[in-house]
């Protein structure tokens, strides 16, 4: 320690260090909200990783410390004036009195000025650890009823802080709606109703965001029948209805029996029914023939190729960075779990904490995909959370409530990974070591090893982290809730949350009642994924007509009617290979082999690649392309797939052609095999004359074929 | 505003303030046409038709640019306000409506019209400065004080000079003050005495708007000279070793010397893409090296302003501050990443010679003893560390300081150190 020097002159008589006079404002509390709200600190201003023209603040003000440095002291205190507070830059450029290439962001004299005007000629004190922290905020109303578009209300916005006070923060809060179709929002929190529905108000002060709830119901009339009638099954259709009940939209009715057979094998099985299964089905009349059918379906083989190949996209099987033996014993690890249904929870718990040969262990092969740190940590909130942290890796999320130190926390518990070559091909053994850590960028130092907001380790702790890791991960609620999310997205083609895994607080479901009611359900029930489907099949929502009325046609979100979506790309390249009775061929693959049943996506495939097959680089859901587009049809309409298998050998095609029947009936057979319905008979007249099906012959044939497989009808559920 | 005045120093820098602030709503017998005009063009077109800004290419900053006119040629027609453009848009015949956010009052408009009718006369200054005569009068609270943005020894080691708002101040080590140079245009962010002692050199000005050079004579305490130059602040002055030349870096991303004898400017030195923090001559005075916010330190040839080398790099973020090593085979840089890195020189620009985590915050200065031995840094954190310089090991540390050091002085002795603070304090510490 460096002796004192003896002779200490000041310049000034007051020798006292200026601490913040206890009404000046704060610079945390105060001056950082507005350049917030005035957008200064945004991602193309100030806040922009480089800064702008020299300028740099943290985004959003994650960072008030470097933020202060920045304002006050950076480049020889540059941008701020502590002897005449007006002549600062950071007062100047805001109110355009010199040029400001971000524009005007408020006026002199206005009160943002004046703010920050005080805290500068209060000397700008610092931001202190003694500072109130700010913990919650109050958003009033919390639910907005509003009778009709162009109905307003006021959202007034109050913080709570870390000393007990509270104040109203409306004027510093940045408002903004969630969809803005049914309600706009102004800068300060007037909320106007524009169309029917619900929305959300989003606010955000000080790096904490709360909503307010928006409902416009249709103004319609609805009688009590249209509610107390409509058919229920289960508890999903309690919440639903309740929720279409507070709309005001009407459900349609429940769906014929053959769009419900062919919709619940597509869905959960990837295949068309055969005609034998259909027409047994249809043959059936208890009353609990639907869900007989489900309990069936479920149990078929078929489930596990769909459903191992669904958590195979989740989970990156390719071979693209493993080893073939490797993907393999990845691959079966996958199906393994699903075959026996392995509970969500135990199935995941047991890939967080992996170890051993990765051979005989597949699901080390998760952490092969994954080596960084970072990328396991973003990697594992993403696809098991429906979290998106690479936003903190260089900065507070910005919209979210996760910070860079909670980011670096959870890194730190995956740290501790050693990979070593093992003996056979591909082998590869990890090994957990009692070293290693993540360190934060910013702070320069490893964070104590902290799983998002549940509790630390100790870094000296030499067990495992990953066990402590997995623990909180497979044991919290956001964990349950996004698998729910996703399987439900799987059966309506859009999650109760969507994007199906973006759960983030600032991202609402449509029917938050919905989602809690089936996330206990699943919770409370072993983390039971079979179970979940099986709910959700039996559920009157999930068999509604996909005929809209009139009074529901536009609702995208509440589940009133059958979402008719197209078939995902190995479901409609095996439903081709189904109703050729042809089956494509992939190479290194025995013939007979599905799209569904292939391991991994690094398999040759135009008309795959073509209708969207995710290339397993990302858990994101948006890898898989669900758009029907021109390259699609075009690909089906004069491509080689279709076309070789209607001219194949052995094929559907064929076996018409030998059985000689009467054309009425070939179009019914074939309607029955695509469409898993029988045609009208204006359709058959229609197509037995326009196909010349009674002279044409296989030409006829094919081109019958042809016309249903590339129908819309075909390439849809209903 | 009689800030920038060039004169010998006169009134302390918050007085002119406060007359400035007080001033505007001056003068009785009506303005002259141009300087009435300028002021409704200052206040209704500005925002837009700036410098930065430039609207339709159009920027009303000087009268001159004014008269060159926009996309659509020229804005006005002097003694002609009906055939002119700029007239005609904000009388509304003229898409687009000026101003676009609003309308003007008649009698503005009828200013404006006279003014263009008399033949436009030229107004004087810049509408930017005409806007800073208008600002609202707020007082830092009492016990408020200016910081110490730049601090320099006197060669003959009596004497250190301050730089602060407006003023620098001229101390006995130890601290008494024995005079204020007042006068400056804003903070005074660096001070350099001449080799020889007879010359003080100032670099201050209004950040985005001019940097002030002046040169004084300490010993009689007089403004020599004082000029403007760079369209920004300054942030560093360094006389060469001969005392003929000056150096100044400014945010405006050059360097450019000047003859200290007559204030001729020599040469405007670019290469930088961000602000100039530090500049330094060697021993020798043929090398010049400059630290900037692009992360970059360059070395220049003095003779040609022609860069040597390629440039110093591996900082991460911008750095503030850099000394040359005596003998000019090596430079120590620091600044935003909280580094210390030394690179060793050679004819195709330099390598690392070693780095250092120095602080808990950006370095903002860094100062070496004349032996070279020792590195001296000072940290956003308040820490002031001791180095050996040429292993970057931790020598000692200062307590913390209360409040953020900006300035670093080491006296000719190698014996002192004066340390500027943010809070306006100077401490002087021994060095062992």
């Amino acid at each position: 320690m460096a002796k004192r020097s003896p002779v200490l002159l000041l310049f000034v008589l007051a020798v006292a260090v200026l601490k913040a006079a206890p009404d000046s404002p704060s610079f945390r509390n105060d001056v950082l909200p507005i350049l917030s709200k005035a957008g200064c600190n945004s991602g193309p201003c100030h806040g922009a990783l480089a800064g702008k023209n020299g300028f740099r603040l943290s985004l959003r003000g994650y960072d008030p410390v470097t933020d202060y440095f920045s304002l006050t002291r950076e480049a020889l205190g540059r941008r701020l004036v502590k002897m005449a507070p007006a002549r600062s830059l950071i007062l100047l450029k805001p109110t355009l009195t010199l040029p400001h290439g971000g524009g005007k962001r408020f006026d002199v004299d206005s009160p943002e000025y004046h703010v920050i005007a005080d805290w500068i000629a209060a000397g700008a004190p610092a931001p202190s650890p003694d500072d109130p922290v700010i913990e919650t905020i109050e958003v009033s109303p919390e639910k907005i009823l509003l009778r009709k578009p162009g109905d307003t209300v006021r959202i007034s916005v109050r913080a709570r802080f870390s000393d007990g006070s509270s104040r109203e923060v409306t004027r510093q809060t940045k408002f903004s709606s969630t969809n803005e179709g049914v309600v706009a929002v102004g800068d300060r929190g007037l909320a106007t109703a524009k169309g029917h529905g619900e929305g959300a108000v989003s606010v955000w002060y000080s790096s904490k965001v709360a909503f307010s709830r928006v409902t416009v119901p249709h103004e319609r009339k609805l009688g009590p029948d249209v509610f107390g009638q409509a058919p229920r099954n289960n508890r999903v259709d309690d919440l639903v209805l309740a929720k279409l009940r507070e709309l005001r939209i009407p459900p349609s009715p429940l769906c014929d029996d053959n769009t419900f057979i062919r919709r619940v094998y597509l869905d959960t099985l990837g295949l068309l029914p055969s005609r034998q299964d259909l027409s047994r089905f249809l043959a059936d009349t208890r009353s609990d023939r639907r869900a007989r059918l489900i309990d069936a379906v479920l149990e078929r083989p078929e489930y596990v190729d769909y459903w191992t190949y669904k958590w195979s996209d989740l989970l990156l099987v390719s071979s693209r960075k493993l080893e073939p033996a490797a993907m393999w014993s990845y691959y079966d690890w996958i199906r393994n779990g699903v075959a026996r249904n392995r509970p969500w929870d135990r199935f995941i718990e047991e890939l967080v904490t992996a170890t051993g040969s990765n051979l005989e262990n597949g699901a080390v092969n998760y952490w092969l995909i994954h080596q960084q740190p970072q990328e396991i940590t973003e990697n594992l909130s993403q696809a098991f959370l429906g979290i998106s942290l690479t936003c903190a890796r260089c900065h507070n999320h910005p919209l979210e409530k996760w910070t860079q130190d909670q980011y670096y926390g959870m890194a730190n518990l995956v740290s501790r990974v050693r990979l070593k070559k093992g003996q056979a091909a591909g082998e590869v053994t990890l090994v957990p070591r009692p070293v290693g850590e993540v360190s934060h960028p910013r702070l320069g130092r490893p964070m104590p090893p902290q799983p998002l907001d549940g509790e630390s380790l100790e870094l000296e702790d030499p067990a495992d982290r990953r066990r402590h890791l997995a623990r909180w991960l497979v044991g919290s609620e956001h964990f349950a809730r996004s698998l729910v999310n996703r399987v439900w997205a799987h059966f309506f083609g859009r999650g109760i949350v969507d994007p199906e895994d973006d759960l983030r607080a600032t991202n609402p479901a449509s029917n938050e009642a919905l989602l809690s009611a089936l996330t206990r359900d699943f919770m409370d029930n072993g983390h039971d994924v079979k179970r979940l489907i099986r709910t959700i099949l039996n559920s009157a929502t999930y068999q509604l007509s996909s005929q809209a009325n009139p009074a529901n046609g536009n609702d995208d979100e509440y589940f009133s009617h059958h979402r008719s979506r197209r078939l995902p790309a190995e479901v409609v390249l095996d439903a081709i290979s189904q109703v050729t009775e042809v089956p494509e061929e992939f190479k290194g693959y025995p013939l007979g082999t599905r799209a569904l049943q292939l391991p991994e996506t690094q398999v040759e495939s135009y008309f795959l690649d073509s209708f969207g097959r995710p290339p397993r680089l990302s858990s994101g859901a948006d890898e898989r392309k669900g758009d029907a587009n021109v390259a699609q049809v075009l690909h089906l309409i004069n491509g080689g797939t279709l076309n070789r298998k209607l001219r194949a050998e052995g094929g559907a095609v064929d076996r018409f052609l030998d059985l000689e029947l009467p054309a009425p009936e070939l179009v019914e057979q074939i309607y029955e095999m695509a469409l898993s319905r029988r045609p009208s008979q204006p359709e058959v007249a229609r197509l037995v004359s326009a196909l010349a099906l009674e002279q044409a012959g296989r030409e006829g044939i094919e081109d019958l074929f042809w016309a249903v497989l590339t129908s819309k009808e075909f390439l849809f559920t209903h | 505003m009689g800030v920038r005045a060039s004169g010998p120093a006169s009134l302390a820098g918050f007085l002119l303030l406060a007359t400035a602030a007080s001033g505007s709503a001056g003068s009785r017998s009506g303005p002259a046409p141009a300087a009435a005009a300028s002021k409704i063009l200052a206040r209704e077109c500005y925002s837009c038709h700036n410098q930065v800004k430039r609207a339709g290419a159009l920027s009303l900053h000087t009268y001159q640019t004014l008269m060159k006119g926009g996309n659509n040629g020229p804005a006005l027609i002097p003694g002609n306000s009906d055939e002119s453009r700029m007239i005609q848009m904000v009388e509304g015949l003229l898409e687009p409506i000026m101003p676009e956010d609003g309308f003007l009052a008649d009698q503005d408009i009828e200013v404006l019209r006279a003014w263009v009718d008399a033949g436009a006369p030229p107004w004087e200054g810049d509408l930017g400065r005409m806007r800073l005569e208008r600002l609202p009068d707020i007082r830092p609270a009492e016990t408020v004080r200016p910081e110490v943005a730049s601090l320099a020894f006197h060669p003959g080691g009596a004497m250190v000079a301050a730089g602060s708002y407006r003023e620098i101040r001229l101390l006995r080590p130890g601290g008494e003050i024995q005079a204020r140079l007042t006068g400056l245009a804003e903070t005074v962010r660096s001070v350099a005495f001449s080799p020889d002692g007879s010359r003080l050199a100032s670099g201050a000005g209004m950040p985005s708007r001019f940097g002030e050079v002046k040169i004084w004579d300490p010993a009689a305490r007089e403004l020599v000279r004082g000029w403007e130059g760079h369209t920004d602040c300054i942030y560093s002055v360094a006389f060469s070793p001969d005392g003929s030349v000056l150096a100044t870096a400014s945010y405006d991303r050059l360097i450019k010397l000047w003859e200290v004898r007559t204030g001729r400017e020599i040469r405007t030195i670019s290469g930088h893409v961000d602000a100039v923090y530090s500049l330094a001559f060697n021993s020798m005075g043929d090398r010049l090296a400059s630290a900037s916010a692009d992360r970059t330190v360059k070395v220049w040839d003095v003779a040609s302003g022609r860069q040597l080398g390629t440039p110093l790099s591996g900082s991460t973020a911008e750095l503030f501050t850099m000394a040359f090593y005596p003998g000019g085979r090596r430079i120590a840089a620091a600044g935003m990443d909280k580094m210390i890195r030394i690179w060793d020189l050679g004819a195709e620009g330099g390598t690392l010679a070693g780095s250092v985590f120095s602080h808990d915050g950006p370095v903002v200065d860094l100062s070496l003893t004349p032996d070279g031995n020792t590195l001296i840094s000072a940290g956003a954190d308040g820490r002031v560390k001791f180095w050996d310089a040429l292993s970057l090991e931790e020598r000692k540390a200062l307590e913390a300081q209360p409040d953020t050091v900006l300035a670093l002085a080491v006296s000719p002795s190698g014996k002192t150190l004066a340390v500027g603070r943010y809070d306006g304090i100077v401490v002087f510490e021994p060095i062992q």
